[in-house]
């Protein structure tokens, strides 16, 4: 990533970046994609999912609100910005 | 909002195109996910730099930026404690997926060693399900509660797969912040794992 942030440095203004901005849309709706057909090609975690899943899912939440919470709290520090 | 939906669009297509086995068993069988990343990784870096945004992100790191990941890791544990209440698993397993921080392949691999392999398969889905939250609901979290929080949401996974969506939703000057935040949280899931995967 760090070279490719030179090369982008030294090609400045060359770069189309509108071009650019389509084509990381285009590598995120790809990566995506593939990390779908990783957790679709598992059997053992697609028969699992029903069972497991649901602690999963209210692990994640809780542990996503926490990070929410401590988040806005500490946001006041950079308000100044 | 839109473009969420699109994502979750492409997730959803290729769980079923694999389901059904309507691709080519080689997507199986190697891995395309990290090429794919190295992919978006070097066009983020292609166009930052083309940018010339540099010299802004390098102008914001200061000392605070420590506070992201001390904020992240305090919440998700309060998070996980209060979990623990509703679940059949004990404080210190809920501790475990937690710690996790979204970077799934590694927490579940040592949760499923040290504590079975129902809790690692819960560590993995947990995980998986923290980093699609953050590419799917960035833009809202950061409308919401703004760029810290969204930062917050992506765990350790902040400096590779959902830095794209962090820049684009909290804006450029959020980028080193959120790499810095998952370095350190990097660092530490395989230290808070082994804890509290030993009590």
């Amino acid at each position: 990533m760090l070279a490719a942030m030179l090369l982008g440095r030294l090609c400045k203004g060359r770069l189309p970046i509108p071009f650019l901005k389509a084509a990381i849309n285009g590598a995120i709706f790809l990566l995506l994609f593939l990390l779908g057909v990783a957790i679709g090609g598992n059997d053992n975690l697609i028969n699992q999912l029903p069972t497991l899943g649901w602690d999963a899912l209210l692990l994640t939440i809780f542990c996503l609100a926490g990070s929410i919470f401590a988040s806005v709290l500490i946001s006041r520090f950079f308000k100044s910005r | 909002m839109r473009s969420s939906l699109f994502i979750l669009g492409f997730f959803v297509l290729g769980i079923f195109l694999a389901r059904f086995n309507l691709l080519p068993d080689a997507l199986l069988e190697h891995d395309p996910t990290l090429p794919a990343l190295w992919l978006l990784m070097g066009l983020i870096g292609l166009l930052l730099g083309a940018e010339g945004k540099l010299t802004e992100i390098l102008r914001t790191v200061r000392p605070k930026i420590a506070l992201l990941p001390i904020a992240t890791t305090v919440g998700t544990f309060a998070g996980a404690i209060i979990a623990s209440f509703f679940l059949v698993w004990n404080i210190a397993d809920c501790l475990a997926v937690g710690s996790g921080f979204a970077y799934y392949s590694l927490s579940s691999v040592f949760i499923t060693k040290y504590k079975g392999a129902d809790l690692g398969t819960i560590a993995l889905i947990s995980n998986i399900l923290r980093e699609l939250f953050t590419l799917l609901f960035t833009p809202l979290v950061v409308k919401y509660f703004g760029p810290i929080a969204a930062i917050s949401c992506g765990g350790a996974s902040t400096m590779d797969t959902t830095l794209p969506i962090i820049s684009k939703y909290a804006g450029a000057a959020w980028v080193l912040p959120a790499i810095t935040h998952a370095i350190v949280l990097d660092f530490s899931v395989p230290f808070w794992v082994a804890i509290f995967c030993s009590l």
